[in-house]
């Protein structure tokens, strides 16, 4: 086991860590995602959280579930952020919280699968729609930035951007139950 | 669930996702997410699409990205950085981010062709040694044929015989194209030895036409500049993988029975650092164990959306 101070650690266990920690990221992000709704705090909540890790990292025994482990430390991160961000009051409770963490824990593995489908379900929509929906990953969902950019009113890009989701939800969720066995 | 519903539910998670949502849209929000198990399902596949958007469509952050490449000692080890960074407390933990995971910050399109150029791929054998060009053997830019649709935009590239201009191969059973990638202006992105570039490409068939089974071909090569240069003055003449620094196959994709669907496959390789170009190919092999039969020729095989893609991976390093 290597000591628990990051400076003092082997090299090799710095790239076990990179390693593992590359290959959870986006399943990490996704759990996040699904505990805040929000791409920015989630992103601010891992980079915290990845920290975290890299800190406690002497704890966690190789050959076991990096992603459980991992989450473990980011749903606490997460919990911790909503007490300390001024926009506490929109975020969900903590009961809330707890379940959804819980069931996105059941529910992760699909999420590769879905964002395969999601590519495939891109190529069906017009390149303007796909441009903004580009645009607004840009923004990370930001509507006033947009709606700047774009010169376009917020209240149509907001209604534009909502149906492309719910339509590549749809076609995203069709996909799947087409490659169900 | 009932249209109006799931339209309203997406109402909720955009305004969430934007922080636009008023105080009684929030309580509603939570209330529904908390009693209604579908909603919590959709609310789920709303957050992997965002997971997905921003990494079919996303770009990388300048910010984070350049910071890290600037300094040169703390460029080699990633996390060796990150663990000085924390020791020292000298960066904020998104700069460390970075250095822990500078493959999350970095991902370069090399490359995306989805044939709607309407420049013909060339048939003449040779694998290009100019920048831009398709050649190899015989294919051809195609719209829509029959149950078959271009994956995007209005054409594809359809896989015709398994040989080329003047040289007709009966025993011949694949047929492939290639590209020359000029990775030059991507130097600094090699030195490290963790950049790892991705092929990909949707493949298409119908298989009723024609017997099998078919395999999709990706393979990538990297070169250097003195073996291109060689080449193209004639003063090597031999296979590129004589002298190639380093290569990848994958050449076992079968490809399925159904023309209504693309079948996406890929393959990546760890470029070496002294690598200047990238030559890839694309093409389809007929597996059938029949040796009777002519394979040369390939009637209704279609690839479209080629794509190359560069990150950073760092290497697995043995126990």
């Amino acid at each position: 086991m290597p000591s628990s101070t990051p400076a003092g650690s082997s090299e090799h266990r710095h790239e076990e860590f990179v390693a593992l920690l590359t290959a959870s990221h986006d399943r990490l992000l996704g759990y996040l995602l699904s505990l805040l709704g929000r791409w920015h705090d989630a992103q601010d909540v891992l980079q915290r959280a990845s920290l975290l890790m890299w800190q406690k990292f002497a704890t966690f025994e190789q050959g076991t579930d990096f992603l459980a482990w991992a989450s473990t430390i980011c749903f606490y991160e997460a919990k911790t952020f909503q007490r300390t961000v001024s926009r506490a009051a929109r975020h969900f409770d903590e009961h809330l919280l707890e379940l959804l963490g819980a069931e996105k824990r059941e529910d992760a593995r699909q999420q590769e699968q879905r964002v395969r489908a999601l590519e495939i379900c891109l190529q069906n929509l017009r390149e303007d729609d796909r441009q903004l929906l580009s645009l607004s990953c840009a923004d990370h969902g930001g509507i006033a930035a947009l709606a700047e950019r774009t010169g376009r009113p917020r209240s149509t890009l907001y209604n534009k951007l909502s149906h492309l989701r719910r339509l590549l939800a749809e076609c995203v969720m069709n996909r799947m139950q087409e490659s169900a066995p | 669930m009932k249209t109006e519903h799931q339209k309203r539910l997406f109402h909720l998670f955009t305004a969430h996702a934007s922080d636009t949502l008023t105080g009684e849209e929030h309580d509603e929000l939570q209330e529904t997410l908390r009693r209604d198990a579908e909603a919590r399902a959709l609310w789920f596949v709303h957050q992997d699409i965002e997971v997905g958007l921003h990494a079919h469509l996303g770009q990388p952050h300048p910010q984070i990205t350049h910071p890290v490449r600037r300094s040169s000692w703390t460029s080699w080890r990633p996390l060796t950085a990150a663990a000085a960074g924390l020791a020292l407390g000298l960066f904020s933990a998104t700069l460390v981010l970075g250095y822990v995971v500078p493959s999350l910050q970095m991902r370069i399109e090399l490359f995306s062709d989805s044939f709607e150029s309407g420049t013909a791929p060339l048939a003449n054998g040779k694998q290009p040694l100019e920048i831009g060009h398709w050649g190899g053997d015989y294919t051809e830019l195609t719209p829509a044929v029959g149950r078959i649709k271009p994956a995007t935009g209005q054409h594809m590239l359809r896989f015709v015989r398994a040989d080329y201009e003047g040289q007709h191969l009966p025993e011949s059973f694949s047929s492939d194209s290639f590209q020359l990638l000029d990775l030059r202006p991507y130097k600094k992105e090699l030195t490290e030895g963790t950049a790892v570039v991705r092929l990909s490409a949707l493949f298409n068939g119908d298989l009723t036409m024609a017997e099998g089974p078919f395999s999709c071909v990706l393979k990538l090569y990297a070169l250097d500049a003195e073996l291109v240069e060689q080449r193209r003055s004639g003063a090597f003449t031999g296979s590129i993988r004589e002298r190639m620094l380093a290569n990848s196959s994958s050449t076992r994709v079968r490809l399925d029975a159904n023309p209504a669907t693309w079948q996406k496959a890929g393959n990546e390789l760890r470029l070496p650092p002294g690598t200047d170009y990238l030559m890839i190919q694309v093409g389809m092999t007929n597996d059938s164990k029949k040796t009777a039969e002519p394979k040369d020729a390939f009637p209704a095989h279609y690839v479209d959306r080629v794509q190359v893609v560069l990150a950073h991976v760092p290497e697995v390093t043995l126990p």
